[in-house]
Order: structure tokens, then C-alpha cells, then sequence
């Protein structure tokens, strides 16, 4: 049986992975970003790339610190809602709907689902949606077609990796009670053969 | 407490409404006119989920 401390010792350990990813990832972009700056492939402001960097590591220290001392169940939601509004900024300064960074929300997307399941997936997608609105809003674009399409099919990603992460943890639990069965047999069994290894 | 039980007209009804939500999607990505009607997305996409979940569920029991 999972116990409630071995749960929130995976959340922590799942955090403090995602922790990590999300130097990894925010190194790449502001990269790439500060590259397409100098090339001029895109516009984003100096200030904004200088606000944004400082931001994510304060938040990412921010995390880091919170992890120290153990996950509370609401850092998942707080850590994605944070990840998501900061895409939703650099997606925003970087061209907004043709933006090169928009396919950052499925790395948000993907790997919050498959840790978290559907739940997760459904939030995510739902922050997703709002933070892109605000984004077409602030950045208006002439085919608004082809950006609800972009947006429905951010849904369909979302529940498809949601219902394939449901299935391998129902697949992960029954694979678990069979371990514990077969741990509890095999005691019994011990147990009844005594120290000779005879019945 | 008696459980409450699904009647097929309670799913007919569901099948209904979710086809209108279907056609309310295509319209809405179709026709809009401003990206804030995007923000009906979620209740018609979770709509839509919920009560096809909810007629295969009771397909599942009685066929």
C-alpha cells in the first residue's frame, strides 16, 4: 500500500525534477530568445528578456526553498499556473500568435500530464486557455480561425496525454497490488515452512 | 439512501446537448469575431466530454 508520507515523498521528488527541468528549459529559451533578439527574428525588449530571466529564477529559487522543507499539494498548481503565465509573457513580447515560442506550453502540457494525470491535464489546459486569450487580446491577429484551432487542439493534446497518463497509473496500481500479493504469499508461505524449509 | 439511477431520456437529452455544443465549438472557432469567445472552449469542450462520458457509461450497462 503507498502510505501518505511515501506519496508526498514522490510529489517532492517529482517537484524537485521539475525544479530542475525548468532551469534546463528557461536557459534554452531565454537563449534562443536573447539570439533572435540580436538577429532581429524577433522584438522582444531587452528589459523584458532582463524582467523575465530574473522573475523565473527567483521563482525557481522560490520553489526550491518551499521543496526543502516538503511538496504541499497546492506548489503543483502554483509552479504550473507560474510556468504557464511566464510562456504566456514571452509568447506575448515574441510575436504573440507566431510566436517560435509557443510550442513551450506543450512542454508544460506533457510533462505535467504525465506526472499528474488527467486533473492536472484539464488544468493545465484551461490556464492555457485563458493566458492565450490574454495574449490575442493584448497581440490581436486577423485569422482568429486558425487560433481557436490552435487552441482546440491544445485541448486534444491535453486530454489525450491526460487519458494516456490515467491508463499507465491504473496499469502502475494493479502492477503494485500484484507485488503486494505476491510479497504477502510468499511470507505466509515462510512462514508455514518454518526455519528447516519443511512443511 | 436510494441511489439515483440514469434514465434514457436523461441521456437522450445529454446526447442532444452535446451535439449542440459540438456545433456551438465549430461556430465559435468558425465565426468569432473576438478571441474572448475562445473563452467558451473549456465549458463546451469539458461539456461535451462529460456527457458522452456519461451515455457511453450508461450504453456500457445496458448493452
Amino acid at each position: 500500500m503507498v502510505t501518505w508520507s511515501q506519496g508526498a515523498e514522490d510529489e517532492q521528488r517529482t517537484e524537485q525534477s521539475k525544479v530542475t527541468i525548468r532551469w534546463i528549459v528557461v536557459t534554452v529559451a531565454l537563449a534562443a530568445v536573447t539570439y533572435m533578439r540580436r538577429t532581429g527574428t524577433v522584438d522582444t525588449p531587452w528589459p523584458v528578456i532582463v524582467a523575465l530571466t530574473a522573475v523565473i529564477a527567483a521563482l525557481n529559487l522560490g520553489f526550491s526553498a518551499v521543496l526543502r522543507r516538503g511538496a504541499p499539494r497546492w506548489l503543483r498548481y502554483v509552479t504550473t499556473g507560474s510556468d504557464l503565465a511566464m510562456i504566456s509573457v514571452l509568447v506575448g513580447y515574441s510575436g504573440g500568435s507566431a510566436s517560435p515560442f509557443y510550442y513551450v506550453y506543450f512542454i508544460v502540457l506533457v510533462s505535467n500530464a504525465v506526472r499528474y494525470g488527467m486533473a492536472m491535464a484539464i488544468v493545465v489546459a484551461l490556464v492555457y486557455n485563458v493566458a492565450y486569450v490574454a495574449v490575442l487580446m493584448v497581440r490581436p491577429v486577423a485569422d482568429l480561425t486558425a487560433e481557436g484551432a490552435k487552441i482546440l487542439a491544445f485541448w486534444g493534446v491535453a486530454l489525450y496525454a491526460g487519458y494516456l497518463a490515467a491508463r499507465f497509473q491504473r496499469q502502475t496500481r494493479i502492477l503494485q497490488a500484484y507485488e503486494e500479493t505476491i510479497l504477502s504469499l510468499r511470507a505466509r508461505l515462510g512462514g508455514r515452512e518454518g526455519p528447516g524449509g519443511s512443511a | 439512501m436510494q441511489a439515483r439511477r440514469l434514465r434514457s431520456r436523461t441521456v437522450g437529452w445529454g446526447l442532444v446537448a452535446a451535439a449542440v455544443f459540438v456545433i456551438a465549438l465549430v461556430l465559435v472557432t468558425w465565426k468569432a469575431t473576438s478571441p474572448l469567445l475562445f473563452l467558451l472552449y473549456p465549458v463546451l469542450v469539458l461539456g461535451v466530454l462529460a456527457l458522452v462520458a456519461m451515455a457511453v457509461l450508461w450504453a456500457l450497462k445496458h448493452f
